[in-house]
């Protein structure tokens, strides 16, 4: 364009302006290019010759406070921070991390962790047991007085440690802190004290929410502590570079207390978009990333290919797929007749089909967790079934209203499937109503208008160990929640959103509304789950959970339809993967890069 | 002082606009279903790992923007800061401020439209003379149906075909990330195709105008060789209206590449704005709507100045009747 507009012969004014015009866009692009030399592409040097690289696809990471949660905190898990403990490699018990070991009282209430005393943040101040008291009061801290309100949501996670005071300091109920069960003894020693003996304690401490943050840094930079290169983490890979939306960038914390055992130079973390996933095989294949997660249609595709079939990695049962009851002002689907019908109806095992690495999922609890057996699972019958639905006054299917499936997530083909079990099987009407994210939050929620009837469509993933499957996956309290009448609910929604009421008067006035109006079997479960979780002997308290879960299935109130896996690529030359089914996948640590 | 009065007036006009969008915005925003908080506890793994959110997530997000403030007043803090570049931090990426997201993401946007755009015209320019000398011809109908088809295919399909054969076939260039300079090359050339079609019809019919001038005519008929009577006379002035069309298009482009930055993984500021949306992120979503809305209308006025520069008629004309479109 310059040199085109240059080598024209003047003809007056007009050759002086284009000379300007294009003199303008030279600036503009040469503006631009020599961005490239100051941070268009970040301030990313090139690892090291003779540095191993790995690089892995992970989804978008817009915030890096374990206590946020986000997908962040699980990036964060995967060894960025390092906890008291680690699971060990299957996942289901704990290895000593920053602890380098603990004892448990006879009580089962007290743990007194002994932190090892060669842990140390990346700027090389030590890791004390005061980092841990002052992470986890920031984490029980109310959210309106909090700085920066960091503790958002992660409050939803501490009702499964049972940390003593610690629901009630975050309601604000309590708030004299040294009565919540978190106390450092000295540099080197943190006792936990909990309400209930809860055997999932150690487990539950592997949450990032557990992970301890550099609370000197966090305090005096509330802003920018998680931006590199202020960036501090104690565990064996740390941030040197973060472009959201684009990669994260990490090397080896020098300062970590088992330095020789991290293996990688440096980790590059690509954050592509949920919505590129679609070509994240291209990227494998083409040798961008070493690592990616699949999604049913590519998992097809590499199985079925000689060469790829041997890079694939499956991570089975991962995740329960689940229906839960829409209230309505439509009666119907409070008959558990009718609610009991449709998931007799449902062929699990044609759905399971639909996708790769799919079983038909016959109980909520999931058949990985210890002590599991077939009496806890739903026996498909449709003959049943149909007698159901004709015994709650809808022979056939006659008169009862288009059962729908709220789905709020971009694949709707397993809902479709469901559908279409249901039409096949017992005659009836039934639909997907497929919604943007932000309208599924509303709606699911609401009491639905007229006779719209049906389920909203939904995932859950967690420890398969009998306190999470029961006692936080589909909570009691949640299960008294979805009972209430339409009527109570709204009552109950209210009170929640009040913001007049003192935290102790609110919780005392759902607590009353949930005791006066949730089903009979709802309040049964509580007070199973309740009896469970003070119970020492291990078989008795076994046979708790077994009981409430049983319960719970029979209400019907939620529906689970199929335990689904999780597929990883992975390239050949990446040793040490050790796949657990929890949302962190693995963990850094192990990794290494050969030829 | 005429120059000086026209740009004052089209100044207040641009910040009267600015506060139409801002509240037109907001509105929406406030009247999407779904709230920050809820959709967070739903897209990242909260309800995955069996977290209840609790109803302190929404009370943290409202106590964020000032604690219980009605929704009026969240406006009127916001449009505070923004009048001196302050929109305060984002709600999804929060240690981050809406403006230093901007600064970091502009660029890279920015630079993608341009170079998008010199390509374009760099393809538009020969291709829509090449046609106007053979108006009517099979060529200029071959070409002009090849340019409309460009026209015709959205970006982010020549993005995903361009990944499908540079990346997955030929395995010649990266299928996306922002690494270095060979990552441009996919997203310009995705960017550019539709704009060269644009363009190229654009120069077509400005050169078949002009060719109709007398002057032209006049200046074949002393006796000049065709190829300089064609490209000093013709082309340099059946180029002056590309500049209303290239200005606009730049802007859009720098404002409009949300696909193509999605599908190549560049941190480009189109996908922080759908993200914006899509999170209700409100400080993001108003900042970069604000920031686009700035950025068009800046340009449009750029367009007009320079319009007028090029061509004095317009000036005389006042400009204030040509808005660019």
């Amino acid at each position: 364009m310059a040199h085109r507009a240059s080598s024209v012969p003047p003809v007056g004014q007009t050759r002086r302006d284009f000379l300007r015009l294009s003199g303008l866009t030279l600036a503009a692009l040469g503006g631009s290019w020599s961005l490239t030399g100051c941070g268009l592409f970040g301030d990313d040097s090139k690892a090291a010759d003779g540095q191993s690289t790995l690089k892995i696809d992970y989804v978008p990471v817009e915030v890096l406070d374990p206590q946020v949660i986000t997908n962040g905190m699980w990036i964060l898990s995967r060894g960025i921070s390092e906890g008291l403990v680690t699971q060990n490699e299957k996942g289901d018990g704990v290895l000593p991390a920053v602890a380098s070991e603990w004892k448990v009282s006879d009580d089962h209430l007290t743990y007194t962790f002994t932190l090892r005393d060669n842990a140390q943040w990346s700027d090389g101040k030590p890791v004390v047991a005061q980092d841990f008291e002052r992470t986890y009061k920031r984490l029980f801290t109310p959210a309106a007085t909090s700085a920066g309100g960091t503790t958002l949501g992660a409050n939803s996670y501490q009702v499964s440690t049972g940390i003593k005071g610690g629901k009630d300091f975050l309601a604000g109920v309590l708030t004299d802190w040294s009565k919540v069960g978190v106390k450092a003894n000295g540099d080197h020693e943190l006792v936990l004290t909990l309400s209930n003996p809860n055997p999932d304690f150690l487990l539950a401490l592997t949450h990032p929410a557990m992970l301890p943050l550099p609370m000197d840094l966090v305090e005096s930079k509330p802003k920018d502590w998680q931006n590199p290169p202020n960036y501090v983490s104690n565990g064996p890979y740390t941030v040197t570079e973060w472009v959201p939306n684009s990669k994260l960038i990490l090397v080896p914390n020098e300062k970590y207390w088992d330095r020789g055992n991290v293996k990688i130079g440096r980790i590059q973390v690509n954050l592509v978009e949920p919505s590129a996933a679609a070509t994240a095989t291209v990227a494998y294949e083409n040798g961008e990333t070493d690592l990616v997660q699949l999604a049913g249609p590519d998992v097809l595709r590499f199985q079925k290919d000689a060469n790829l079939s041997k890079e694939l990695e499956q991570t089975e049962n991962y995740s329960i797929l689940y229906l839960a009851k829409l209230r309505s002002q439509h009666a119907a689907m409070e008959d558990v007749r009718v609610r009991k019908a449709l998931s007799l109806a449902l062929d699990r095992k044609t759905l399971a089909g639909v996708q790769p690495g799919q079983e038909p999922g016959v109980s909520l609890v999931t058949s990985r967790t210890g002590g599991w057996d077939a009496s806890l699972g739903i026996k498909e019958d449709v003959a049943e079934a149909k007698r159901l639905l004709a015994e709650a006054g809808y022979p056939n299917g006659q008169g009862l209203p288009p059962v729908r499936i709220l789905v709020g997530v971009p694949d709707t083909t397993l809902a479709d499937a469901m559908v279409d079990s249901w039409t096949k099987q017992l005659g009836i009407k039934a639909s997907v109503d497929h919604v943007e994210a932000g309208v599924y939050t509303e709606r699911r929620w609401q009491v639905q208008k007229g006779n719209y009837i049906g389920f909203y469509y939904g995932t859950f993933a967690g420890l398969p160990t009998w306190p999470t499957m029961v006692g936080s996956l589909w909570s009691p309290k949640n299960v008294q929640e979805i009972s209430l009448p339409s009527d109570q609910w709204q009552k109950y929604q209210s009170v929640q959103e009040d913001k007049k009421l003192k935290p102790a008067d609110k919780t005392a006035q759902l607590d009353a509304i949930l005791a006066g109006h949730a089903s009979k079997p709802a309040r049964d479960i509580g007070a199973l789950v309740d009896k469970a979780n003070t119970e020492r002997d291990d078989a008795k308290r076994m046979e708790l959970y077994k009981q409430a879960a049983k319960l719970r299935e029979e209400q019907y109130l939620y529906l689970p339809v199929l335990w689904l896996s999780l597929f990883h690529a992975v390239k050949p030359k990446v040793h040490g993967l050790q796949l657990r089914a929890y949302p962190d996948y693995f963990y850094l640590k192990s990794l290494s890069v050969g030829s | 002082m005429g120059l000086a009065g026209y740009i004052g007036k089209r100044a207040v006009r641009l910040v009267l606009s600015l506060i139409a969008v801002s509240i037109l915005t907001f509105t929406l925003l406030q009247l999407a279903p779904g709230n920050f908080a809820d959709l967070q506890r739903v897209n990242s793994g909260a309800t995955n790992f069996g977290g209840v959110g609790t109803e302190s997530m929404v009370g943290e997000l409202e106590s964020r923007y000032g604690a219980d403030v009605p929704v009026w007043k969240q406006y009127l803090i916001f449009m505070k800061g923004a009048v001196v570049w302050d929109f305060g931090p984002s709600y999804k990426y929060a240690s981050r401020n809406v403006q230093d997201i901007i600064s970091e993401a502009f660029p890279v946007s920015a630079t993608l439209a341009v170079l998008a755009v010199l390509l374009a015209l760099l393809i538009a320019v020969p291709v829509g003379v090449f046609a106007a000398l053979r108006q009517n011809s099979k060529t200029d109908h071959t070409t002009m149906f090849v340019v409309t088809l460009g026209h015709a295919l959205p970006s982010y399909l020549t993005a995903a075909f361009m990944i499908l054969l540079f990346s997955a076939t030929l395995k010649l260039l990266p299928s996306g990330g922002w690494n270095g300079p060979e990552d441009m090359i996919l997203p310009v050339l995705a960017l550019s195709l539709g704009p060269a079609a644009v363009l190229a019809r654009y120069v077509r019919s400005s050169m078949l105008e002009t060719l109709r001038e007398e002057y032209v005519t006049a200046a074949l008929a002393k006796g000049g060789p065709r190829r300089t009577v064609i490209i000093r006379h013709a082309l340099r002035n059946s180029l002056i209206p590309l500049v209303t069309v290239a200005g606009p298009l730049l802007a859009a482009l720098m404002t409009g590449t949300v696909f193509v930055e999605a599908l190549l993984r560049i941190p480009g500021l189109g996908l922080y704005f759908a993200n914006a949306a899509a999170s209700r992120d409100m400080p993001l979503l108003m900042g970069t709507a604000l920031f686009f809305a700035l950025i068009l209308m800046v340009t449009n006025l750029v367009v007009d100045l320079i319009y007028g520069l090029l061509d004095p008629r317009i000036r005389t004309v006042g400009g204030g009747s040509h808005d660019g479109h």
